[in-house]
């Protein structure tokens, strides 16, 4: 009888694939832990997270974690009060990567402490020296911090001008008018402070977070960069005042492809925003003519985590906007610059109907050549299961492999760490460990972030690492195409924005299914240049630099 | 005297029973006089519904249950009555007052399920529903019950709901359109359409069914059919619904029509803000709601009242606000604002004994005290265990030379609040 289980069970897991992610948060040495600070007040601020950025602090080629903290609160706190960050479990932290899956605490030396109550995170190279900056936004002032090599960074927020006020949320990095110099995209949610919390749900254990229906909308920031990670505030001059928002998440791409980058905002309980690009330094939001203001039936959805790429290899960058439990994620297809919801045609709106999202993203995790999708899940009550049974506070994340079109949830099959719950926030997506797989890290609210390690190796992977000359240094906002072997294009897109409140590996990567080789490989940088290779070898992360046309 | 022997001599249930209600009317209201029967009060306020006097319908209700708290039937009726004026709140009270007598009550399952159904507590309604589909088949339960888990989430559960529905009435109109919104959603075009277009046919006059059709079309990318069902939807009463121009813009642009897109999205606009405006006002009436009670407990009642002024041209229908209003009015001694006020809380919600005897009050500080006793002795009526009601009303009717009366009263308050000095001083100067 042993010998009969032990056959069959052979053959079941030989049947299955193997898992693809193992949690490497334990092997990390990261002990950051978000401090949401809750209070019987139930500020909505405590309900939000924080950010997560990927990033290659010191110049290695590996990537490092930065993690976005909260600040001590307390009840009755007046819009005077400044959250207190003092005490070190409130830190920013920066994880140093050691390069073989462990991380150093490197916060201190680094000067990344912060200031205030933190949320999102964004990194880009704001003065072409090839290392990357960072900027961390807040309730209330935000932080700017130059990157001066090695680890070390100075805060210039002053100097740079983009000190800004309100409830900033996501941020990105995008040189919006294509002058060479990476510009700053600050989403804000609510007109709110702590003055202005309200007292919503019932009374003691039933205090609820309030809806933000409660509060007005804010506007957008934009800074145009003048050079030397100086900025200039252009939101009124770019138009951005006449659409205020509650904004979550923030992701750019080229969405009518024609060259120049628009901006789209996940709004909460709010028309979801696209700015369209006027190349004249000014954006119109067209989100309603285009199709992805609202849901399939004309509804507000509470949109949080956003991803922008192009999921069906047709070369127009499709929209995912993830939303809370019984509204279902939003999955817009670019039809040529006018979008369709195909939520329900994809299988997304039933699989999604009882989840509530933050960080997301496109990724191709099993380098098959499509792209798939990633949730950070948990509802934003944390008192949710007591008026709404069958709706979870913690939550197990999603993941949506792309078979043809349609979504299917993997999540159960995708290996341990999808099987533990947590109150999914921030996350970040890149290649910690250079293998080409896609690993995700992913912030929790009140707690311990967790590190998705992607273990599949069984196909082929290009990572292309774009280098700006005439461009901004990162080449963000470049639009890659490439051609495998078997002819299958794909489409990707320079950015480290997306999901929520967090910053990306900036790198582009493409999975490559059985080919081995991509026979053509065409960028569009943001300069206007077109550059072309051929015959690039898969399984390499390759430096595309820009040369003078 | 012969007008008395005749009336004595009819039946005042036969008169109900003919249809000849105010005849009934007056004589439940004579034998009540003679023999007083909670179940008389009841009748009266029946006759009173029919003959569409609704107020006094209420009244007679709220009597009945007064006289006997138990009467299941005066709950029911209290409920409808409240449901046909449209007070949902007062209706779903009372609905739920006869689910503490009678827990499988189907009426009342049925009606407090549907309510809560409109108010969108999904999670209350479930309970009631399926209480009642356990005690009969019967497919309007089971279509809600579909409806509930839908809302919820729960597809699976929800498809087998409707199905029961459709087994025990296949041309169930909310069950056909329920299954088939459901499927369409789910990508089960195949399935879905029949089942829309079978809504569509049993009920051609209904605007959802041809909406849940076209935007069923939409998704299939059939956008000329989408436009025609959208369209007709528009003419059959979904012409002020926001998400049948969102889907017909759709259609309009998968034909390619970029100027008729442009009108419907400029049409779903105008419709999306005005029920955003809509909210905002209320949104709007709260705060100031809020402003008054905190002005209220600072002693500043006239600033208070004007914020509770501001929040009623958000709230017309909200009784609540109205007696606040009437009461704010009463302590500025502003009697004429506040009869309005008062009068209008009535007229929303008539058998509330407390609109009553603050009326009661108003026209007593006015010094109109026929008026006075006339609304406290309605507030009696209403509700014959507050001794406040009744000290008024002797005071009221001992100024009007009443002293009989104002002796009874002033004893029935003393009895019900044996320790209220003031009461007792009242009954000791009426005896004098």
């Amino acid at each position: 009888m042993r010998y009969f289980l032990a056959f069959f069970g052979l053959l079941a897991s030989s049947a299955s694939p193997p898992p693809a992610f193992i949690d490497a948060t334990a092997t990390s040495g990261i002990g950051f832990s978000f401090s949401a600070s809750k209070t019987p007040a139930k500020y909505l601020i405590e309900a939000m997270g924080g950010g997560v950025a990927m990033l290659d602090a010191d110049g290695d080629g590996r990537l490092d974690l930065f993690f976005v903290n909260g600040a001590a609160l307390r009840n009755g706190m007046t819009a005077a009060d400044a959250p207190d960050k003092s005490e070190a479990r409130y830190w920013n932290r920066l994880y140093r990567n050691q390069g073989d899956g462990s991380f150093e605490d490197i916060t201190e030396k680094a000067g990344l402490r912060g200031k205030g109550y933190g949320q999102g995170v964004a990194v880009g190279d704001c003065d072409n020296d090839g290392k990357a900056d960072l900027f961390v936004t807040n309730l209330g002032a935000n932080l700017l911090y130059r990157n001066q090599g090695g680890g070390i960074f100075a805060d210039i927020t002053a100097k740079a001008g983009v000190t800004g006020s309100g409830w900033s949320t996501s941020a990105g990095f995008i040189d919006f008018d294509r002058d060479g110099l990476l510009d700053l995209f600050v989403a804000r949610y609510l007109d709110w402070d702590f003055a202005k919390n309200k007292h919503c749900g019932g009374e003691g254990e039933l205090r609820a977070y309030c809806h933000p229906n409660e509060f007005k909308p804010a506007t957008h920031v934009l800074y145009r960069n003048l050079g030397g990670c100086r900025f200039e505030d252009v939101s009124a001059k770019a138009g951005l005042l006449k659409s205020p928002g509650k904004g979550l998440g923030v992701a750019f791409d080229d969405v009518d492809r024609d060259g120049w980058p628009d901006i789209f905002v996940a709004n909460d309980s709010f028309p979801q925003q696209l700015f369209r690009n006027q190349h004249d330094g000014t954006f119109e939001e067209i989100a309603l003519t285009s199709g992805v203001a609202y849901d399939d039936d004309g509804k507000v959805f509470a949109g949080m985590g956003i991803g922008v790429a192009d999921y069906d290899n047709d070369g127009w960058p499709d929209l995912f906007v993830n939303a809370l439990a019984n509204q279902g994620y939003a999955l817009f297809r670019n039809a040529k610059g006018l979008f369709d919801y195909v939520s329900a045609s994809t299988g997304l709106a039933t699989i999604s109907k009882l989840h509530s999202g933050w960080g997301a993203r496109f990724l191709d995790f099993d380098n098959d050549g499509w792209k798939d999708i990633f949730v950070a899940q948990g509802h934003v009550m944390d008192n949710i299961e007591m008026t709404q049974p069958g709706i979870l506070y913690l939550e197990t994340p999603l993941l949506l492999r792309n078979v043809n079109g349609k979504l299917v949830d993997v999540s159960t099959e995708a290996g341990a760490p999808f099987a533990k719950a947590m109150a999914g926030r921030g996350a970040a997506f890149g290649d910690l460990n250079n293998d080409g797989a896609l690993d995700v890290v992913v912030s929790a609210n009140d707690g311990k972030p967790r590190i998705f390690q992607n273990a599949r190796s069984d196909r082929g992977w290009l990572i292309v690492d774009t280098v700006g000359t005439k461009s901004n240094r990162d080449g963000i906002g470049a639009s890659i195409r490439i051609v495998g072997a078997s002819g299958r294009e794909q489409f990707g897109f320079v950015s480290t924005a997306g999901s929520y409140l967090a910053a990306h590996d900036k790198r582009v990567h493409f999975g490559l299914g059985s080919d081995r080789t991509v026979k053509l490989m065409e960028v569009r940088w943001p300069s206007g240049q077109v550059q072309t290779w051929k015959d690039v070898a898969a399984n390499q992360i390759f430096i595309a630099k820009e040369t003078a046309p | 005297m012969i007008w008395l022997f005749l009336l004595l001599a009819q039946d005042p249930k036969a008169a109900f029973d003919r249809g000849d209600y105010a005849t009934a009317v007056r004589l439940f209201e004579a034998a009540n006089q003679r023999k007083p029967e909670c179940t008389n009060s009841l009748y009266i306020g029946l006759a009173r519904y029919r003959l569409k006097q609704t107020n006094e319908a209420l009244i007679a209700f709220r009597a009945a249950l007064q006289c006997d708290a138990k009467l299941v039937a005066a709950h029911l009726a209290l409920g409808d009555a409240y449901e046909a004026r449209g007070n949902d709140s007062e209706s779903l009270s009372a609905y739920l007052q006869v689910l503490t007598l009678e827990p499988k009550n189907p009426a009342a399952l049925r009606a407090a399920s549907n309510l809560y159904l409109k108010a969108g507590l999904h999670v209350k309604a479930r309970p009631l529903l399926e209480t009642l589909a356990s005690l009969a088949p019967r497919p309007d339960a089971h279509a809600d019950l579909g409806a509930v888990h839908a809302a919820s989430g729960d597809q699976a559960l929800a498809a087998e709901q409707f199905r029961e529905a459709l087994k025990l009435d296949p041309k169930y109109f909310p069950a056909l359109t329920g299954l088939g919104n459901l499927l369409a959603r789910a990508g089960d075009h195949q399935t879905a359409v029949p089942l829309l277009r079978q809504a569509a046919a049993v009920r051609p006059k209904a605007w959802e069914a041809r909406f849940l059709l076209g935007s069923a079309m939409n998704r299939l990318d059939q956008f000329a059919e989408a436009r025609t069902e959208l369209e007709l939807a528009t003419q059959l009463g979904g012409a002020n619904e926001p998400q049948v121009y969102y889907q017909l813009a759709r259609a309009w642009g998968g034909l390619g029509k970029a100027a008729e897109r442009r009108a419907a999205l400029a049409r779903f606009s105008e419709l999306t803000k005005k029920e955003k405006e809509s909210a905002e006002l209320q949104k709007q009436a709260a705060r100031l709601i809020d402003e008054a009670r905190a002005l209220l407990q600072s002693g500043d009642l006239a600033q208070a009242a004007q914020r509770l002024e501001q929040a009623r041209e958000a709230r017309p229908g909200d009784a609540t606000l109205l007696f606040r209003l009437a009461g704010l009015n009463f302590d500025l001694q502003r009697f004429d604002v506040a009869r309005e006020y008062a009068q209008a809380a009535i007229s929303i919600s008539p058998a509330t004994w407390l609109y009553h005897y603050l009326l009661g009050l108003v026209e007593k500080g006015a010094n109109r005290l026929n008026d006075a006793r006339i609304s406290l002795e309605t507030a009696v009526q209403l509700n014959a265990a507050e001794a406040p009601v009744f000290n008024a009303l002797g005071e009221v009717t001992l100024a009007l030379g009443d002293r009989a009366a104002a002796l009874r009263h002033f004893e029935k308050a003393c009895a019900l609040a044996p320790a209220e000095a003031a009461f007792r001083q009242n009954l000791e100067a009426a005896k004098q």
